[in-house]
């Protein structure tokens, strides 16, 4: 089974509140000193599912990264989870992609990989959280795709898949070729062993530029208007009572006032 | 030295903190050094990451990884829980044994089942009679037709409560000359859970959790074939793991010191005195910026002195000053990180009382700054000491 694992570097989602900083004027992230990023939460959910199917069925893993050098990182750790190849898209071009310009490259270089059964990606990006890569990009490979997973089984070229709906889940059969992107319900992704991260340290890491690909960084489609951090205003009120009984009662009184229950 | 394979450093430090921050956090790591116990499952935890292992070579089912990449785990582990790196080392150092003088029946036998952490072994030379004046060691061990008996006393034995074997420092022959005492001196792994070996723990007030017993030898006894290493020669089999083991316990040091800064630092960014945070102030903010220092310093020549090993090189004296310095360091760190803190540094439930006590063993253990200056000395060309 070949398996193609789409991985995103992201800035630590446990960077504390007080060392997030945008550029406003430039409109980006300033990246916190001191602290760096990190394989986005899902997508190791994502990589460890890969790695739970090879470890079922054989196959072969190969991890893309669209991303800075840096992301050579968030790669080397998929493979030390037990992922076989890695390819870097490095492109300056392509440093603030949205959505669909990152679907566009990254399918350009799955083509690039080779044949493949499945691709499976995280079911969103904890930086920006739109969660439309992995569509978009089974769209542009004309496969079917399913989101977000939390179990996924193979019985011969088909897939069985958990997918997550509000309360519950319901159970998909989708035909391989497919892309799943995957939700942090499926699995716990597994720590990498010294043996995993002396194999990531032997490995290589193909690294190619949007050009390699044949793509170029166009056809944007977001416009980004205004980038700040929203200003958090907290107020503290007592609620009291004669008895804890009714310090109960009055709060949910309250809570119920504001709407919040 | 076996050949070591390379491995990125970056990925084995975060994945060692990563799995210690979700898996075993601070609340988790108090628990334990509280109950004076490892949790059986962190033994296991770590196993199954593969780090026992470590120093073990890939033709026994080891990782075979350099001084260099153990250095970096043992601070991670330190910094965690230093009780758990101080058995980590000592298994580390029974593996490079069993290794390098174990026959391979008894490589098969031990070495499997101690890197799955199926099995526990201890390591047993220091004796309530001494530890720095190793030589004087007086367990004996006598060869009876196919088996040895053992006659003596070990004491501070690491985890030998949950042992399958103590590899057991003991005199199977007198020396020859007199003086020359390090000869038959031998090493033998006495397996424990029976009548002729009582083990009782030692409760400590640092590193508590390492677990630590006393070993009375009363007839126990090991098959001929438990010798490990040649006949009245266990001393020198030794000899050559002893480098490892000092630049390691620096390792250790750096991890304890960088906890004792972190979580100081920490500290006073947040405890304010007089409308500022204390760490506005220099007397708080200076001693934090001398064991920042200190600390990148002990980094550096542990690290320094690890590929120096690795290079096959035999640093005898900048190991003995890496684990020196660096044990210094970490008691400065955290005796800063103590009055940093005051009150709340005291408290059963800050780290900073545990990272204070533990480092107390970092000035002793394995060799005492005092021995370790002795061969500093002595590699100065000055007349030996003792
Ligand atoms: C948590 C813990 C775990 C341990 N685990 C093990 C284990 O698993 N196996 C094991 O065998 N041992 C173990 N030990 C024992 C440890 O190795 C010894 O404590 C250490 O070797 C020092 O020996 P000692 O405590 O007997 O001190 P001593 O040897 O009595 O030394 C006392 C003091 O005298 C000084 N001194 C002695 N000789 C000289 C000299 N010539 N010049 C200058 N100063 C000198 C020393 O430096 C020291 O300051 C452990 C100890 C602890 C606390």
């Amino acid at each position: 089974m070949n398996i193609i694992v789409c991985v995103k570097q992201v800035q630590d989602p446990e960077t504390p509140a007080s060392q997030f900083r945008v550029d406003e004027a430039a409109k980006k992230v300033i990246p916190p000193p001191g602290i760096p990023p990190t394989v986005n939460q899902y997508d190791a959910n994502a990589i460890e599912a890969a790695v739970q199917l090879k470890e079922q069925h054989g196959g072969r893993i190969t991890v893309i990264s669209l991303g800075k050098d840096t992301a050579r990182d968030a790669i080397k750790q998929a493979l030390s989870m037990g992922c076989d190849a890695g390819l870097l898209i490095d492109d300056p071009a392509f440093e603030d992609a949205d959505a669909y310009q990152t679907a566009n490259v990254l399918a350009a270089a799955i083509k690039s990989v080779g044949d493949y059964d499945l691709i499976l990606c995280g079911r969103q990006a904890s930086d920006w959280d739109q969660a439309q890569v992995p569509q978009g990009l089974a769209e542009l490979l004309g496969i079917p795709s399913v989101t977000p997973v939390a179990g996924i089984e193979v019985t011969g070229t088909t897939l069985r898949v958990k997918r997550l709906i509000e309360d519950g889940y319901e159970v998909l059969e989708v035909p391989m070729p497919a892309l799943l992107a995957v939700s942090n319900e499926a699995n716990q992704p597994r720590y990498p062993t010294l043996k995993g991260i002396m194999a990531a340290a032997r490995a290589k890491v193909d690294v190619k530029s949007a050009a390699d690909l044949g793509v170029n960084a166009v056809g944007r489609k977001v416009q980004l208007l205004r980038l700040y951090v929203p200003k958090v205003e907290s107020q503290i009120e007592w609620i009291t009572g004669e008895t804890p009984e009714e310090q109960a009662a009055n709060l949910a009184r309250r809570l119920r006032e504001e709407r919040v229950i | 030295m076996a050949a070591t394979e390379p491995l990125d450093i970056d990925l084995l430090r975060r994945s060692a903190r990563e799995f210690f921050a979700h898996e075993y956090p601070p609340p988790r790591i108090r628990a334990m050094d509280e109950a004076q116990e490892l949790d059986p499952q962190l033994w296991r935890d770590i196993a199954a990451l593969g780090w026992l292992g470590l120093s073990i070579p890939q033709e026994y089912g080891g990782a075979g990884a350099s001084t260099v990449a153990a250095a970096v785990l043992m601070e991670e582990i330190a910094r965690a829980f230093a009780s758990l790196a101080v058995d980590y080392a000592l298994g580390g150092m029974i593996a490079r044994l069993l290794s390098d003088v174990g026959t391979p029946e008894q490589r098969v036998r031990w070495l499997t089942g101690f890197a799955a952490g199926e099995e526990i072994l201890s390591f047993g030379i220091s004796e309530p009679s001494g530890g720095t004046d190793a030589l004087a060691l007086t367990t004996r061990a006598r060869l009876n037709g196919d088996h040895w008996v053992v006659t003596g006393q070990k004491l501070w034995t690491s985890m030998a409560h949950k042992a399958s074997a103590i590899i057991t420092v003991a005199r199977t022959d007198d020396p020859d000359p007199p003086d020359r005492r390090a000869r038959g001196i031998s090493l033998i792994i006495v397996p424990t859970g029976q009548p002729g070996l009582s083990i009782s723990r030692v409760h400590l007030a640092g590193m508590r959790a390492a677990g630590t017993c006393l070993c009375y030898f009363d007839g126990a006894t090991a098959p001929a074939n438990h010798l490990l290493g040649p006949r009245g020669r266990g001393f020198h089999a030794m000899l050559g793991m002893l480098n490892v083991e000092r630049v390691l316990a620096g390792a250790i040091s750096v991890g304890i010191a960088r906890g004792a800064l972190e979580d100081a630092v920490a500290y006073a960014k947040d405890r304010h005195a007089f409308g500022r945070p204390i760490g506005a102030f220099q007397a708080i903010q200076h001693p934090l910026a001398e064991t920042a220092a200190e600390l990148e310093a002990a980094r550096l020549l542990v690290h320094h002195v690890a590929e120096r090993i690795d290079a096959g090189e035999q640093p005898t004296k900048e190991a003995a000053m890496a684990k020196l310095f660096a044990a210094e360091v970490a008691i400065r760190a955290t005796d800063r990180g103590m009055r940093t803190m005051a009150a709340h540094g005291l408290a059963a439930e800050s780290d900073m009382q545990r990272y204070f006590r533990d480092a107390r063993l970092q000035v002793f253990s394995p060799v005492s700054n005092e021995m370790a200056k002795n061969i500093v000395g002595e590699a100065l060309g000055m007349p030996r000491s003792y």
